[in-house]
């Protein structure tokens, strides 16, 4: 993947925002193609997709979510851009319970399968985060990382790089 | 950062009371039911108008006034403060452009389908005070779009094409009760182009390297094309409005090539920002964005053979409904349909200690469904009415095309109502 942005935190987030989407998408094609029912039969490619979806959607929401406000909106708030951090925060705090759920049915899922009630829950929770974190990625895409490429200077990239790096 | 940073990098002082941008689209909504309503009731003339103080003008203004300029200026008021990140100095004047502009629409079109001149000169002139005044305010907002070179490019060259549009508009106008003008279809035609291809359509270009890019999360795209792109069609539209006033054929082939070479340029990169942007399932309003880019090129096709007397009796009529409809209306509601929950969404999460809303909780969906089915249907409808000089078909297309407005219309209301109740009822999720 060429680099969006010459920034490594802002291109380390972006290639995270790609694969969320990824696998947004892919989450909201498999609750598309069965809309009826649960999947029938345990297909090797629909297990992986849910180990996938489990594994993304929990280090999105637990690493990706908890390093951008522990360390990112911080720092914004230093600068005196807190209104972005709050905002992109309020979104976090409404996926977090979302994607928890997610994963868990996804997981239990990928061993056991779906019967009416978990595929049920799995589809009303899956819509809820996929739009949710759609529309969370674009506004980090087209406002939070071009703003810390244009407010970071190179000793604090330097210092929040290695802190992105010690939690990877 | 790019543009459409702003609308979080401390854009709430820029983003205008919901109340500024979303009565010009609830304005456009409403213009876009009576304009096929007149169509109905104008169906034998519009399939195949030429111009002339008929109904069917109405509808063409209806159209051009009523959906896409009003739609125009509320987008524009909202996105160029955000995206040159230099607030309005004042609300007022928007309002004051709202109250002049739209009820001199409702007299200029109203006396339009009644035949009644001397009205006509009337609603021309409040209609143009308040485009007047949208100028002022874009052409101050777009003189410190300093980081966005090849969207205040786009902006300024709508402007010029605003202000001899709005020149033309009134010398006919006026021309229907003197006769002062040597060639009036001349200049209808120069009005047409100017109005279509300069004003709206630069602008729709324009705002496309921002929006497309936003939508699919891509990087904007290249300078160097896009900047080829803006020149060819600056120029595509100069070339085009001085062959029509001086009714030279070589001129408005020449036009059309030209245009063809900067609709390829800016459709090559809207598609690389779609190819390489990271979401891929866009949904419907991309089908009716994707629709309008095949309409754009082949308005300027049809355009170049009914310059030619080649394109049919009707050969006029249907180049006015791919470059009005097939391109700047669909593109236009395409566009829409996305901007208005996600402007909703940013005036609803102003509240604290709850959840933002989802898009899908500030619209109804089944709405657009249903204005998309239409929609088509319509336009496909009409077209073939043209082609085949079917007076009864295009009021059956009409009558369609209303059902779709009717719907879209829902949608925008439906939005609107939502607005305040969103953001008092959604608390956060358990655990939050």
């Amino acid at each position: 993947m060429s680099a969006m942005f010459a920034n490594r935190i802002s291109q380390k987030l972006h290639e995270e925002h790609s694969a969320t989407v990824v696998i947004m998408e892919r989450l909201e094609a498999l609750i598309a193609s069965h809309r009826r029912g649960p999947p029938a039969g345990k297909r090797d490619a629909e297990v992986l997709l849910l180990r996938e979806i489990a594994d993304g959607v929990e280090s999105e929401v637990k690493r990706h979510f908890d390093f951008e406000e522990q360390h990112l909106f911080t720092f914004l708030d230093t600068i005196g851009d807190a209104d972005i951090g709050a905002h992109l925060t309020a979104e976090h705090t409404a996926m977090r319970p979302l994607g928890e759920r997610l994963a868990a049915l996804a997981r239990t899922a990928s061993s056991a399968g779906f019967d009416e009630a978990s595929w049920n829950e799995f589809q009303r929770v899956g819509m809820d985060l996929a739009e949710r974190m759609l529309m969370h990625v674009q506004k980090e895409e087209m406002a939070l990382l071009p703003l810390l490429e244009d407010a970071m200077d190179a000793p604090m990239e330097a210092r929040l790089y290695d802190a992105y790096a010690a939690n990877a | 950062m790019t543009a459409a940073a702003g609308f979080l990098g401390g854009a709430k002082s820029r983003l205008l009371p919901a109340s500024i941008p979303f009565r010009f689209f609830a304005a456009a909504a409403l213009f876009h039911v009576a304009m096929w309503v007149v169509l109905i009731f104008a169906a034998e003339q519009v399939i195949g108008f030429r111009g002339g103080m008929v109904p069917a003008l109405a509808a063409v203004h209806l159209l051009v006034l009523g959906v896409l300029t009003t739609t125009g200026i509320g987008a524009a008021v909202q996105l160029m403060p955000v995206a040159t990140r230099h607030a309005l100095a004042a609300h007022w004047p928007i309002k004051l452009v709202f109250w002049m502009f739209v009820p001199g629409i409702v007299l200029l079109t109203a006396s339009m389908y009644l035949g009644r001149i001397e009205l006509v000169i009337a609603g021309a002139v409040a209609s143009t005070a308040g485009l007047l005044l949208f100028a002022g305010l874009l052409g101050d907002n777009l003189r410190r779009a300093g980081g966005l070179p090849i969207v205040a490019a786009y902006g300024w060259a709508a402007l010029a094409a605003l202000l001899a549009v709005i020149l033309l508009g009134l010398a006919l106008s006026v021309d229907f009760a003197t006769g002062f003008l040597r060639d009036h279809a001349a200049v209808v035609r120069a009005h047409a182009i100017l109005g279509g291809y300069g004003f709206m359509g630069m602008l729709a270009l324009g705002f496309s390297h921002v929006l497309i890019p936003m939508f699919a999360l891509s990087s904007a795209p290249e300078k160097r094309p896009a900047t080829a792109g803006f020149l060819t069609a600056a120029a595509g539209v100069a070339l085009g409005s001085f062959g029509a006033v001086l009714g030279h054929p070589h001129l408005l082939t020449a036009a059309t090539l030209v245009g063809l070479v900067a609709v390829g340029i800016h459709l090559w990169l809207m598609l690389r920002a779609l190819r390489t942007g990271m979401r891929k399932r866009l949904g419907l309003s991309f089908i009716l964005v994707r629709a309008a880019w095949v309409s754009l090129p082949l308005s300027l096709l049809i355009g170049l053979a009914a310059s030619h007397d080649r394109a049919g009796p009707n050969g006029p009529a249907l180049f006015g409904l791919l470059l009005l409809g097939g391109w700047l209306l669909t593109f236009l509601l395409g566009v829409l349909q996305r901007i208005l929950p996600f402007l909703a969404s940013m005036h609803a999460t102003a509240l604290e200690r709850r959840a933002p809303p989802r898009l899908s909780e500030l619209g109804a969906t089944a709405p657009l469904n249903v204005h998309a089915i239409c929609h088509g249907i319509a336009l496909a409808g009409l077209a073939a009415a043209i082609l085949f000089d079917a007076g009864a078909a295009a009021r059956v297309a009409g009558t369609i095309g209303l059902l779709g407005a009717l719907a879209f219309a829902l949608f925008t209301a439906d939005v609107i109502r939502r607005l305040p109740l969103v953001a008092r009822s959604s608390p956060l999720p358990r655990g939050g």
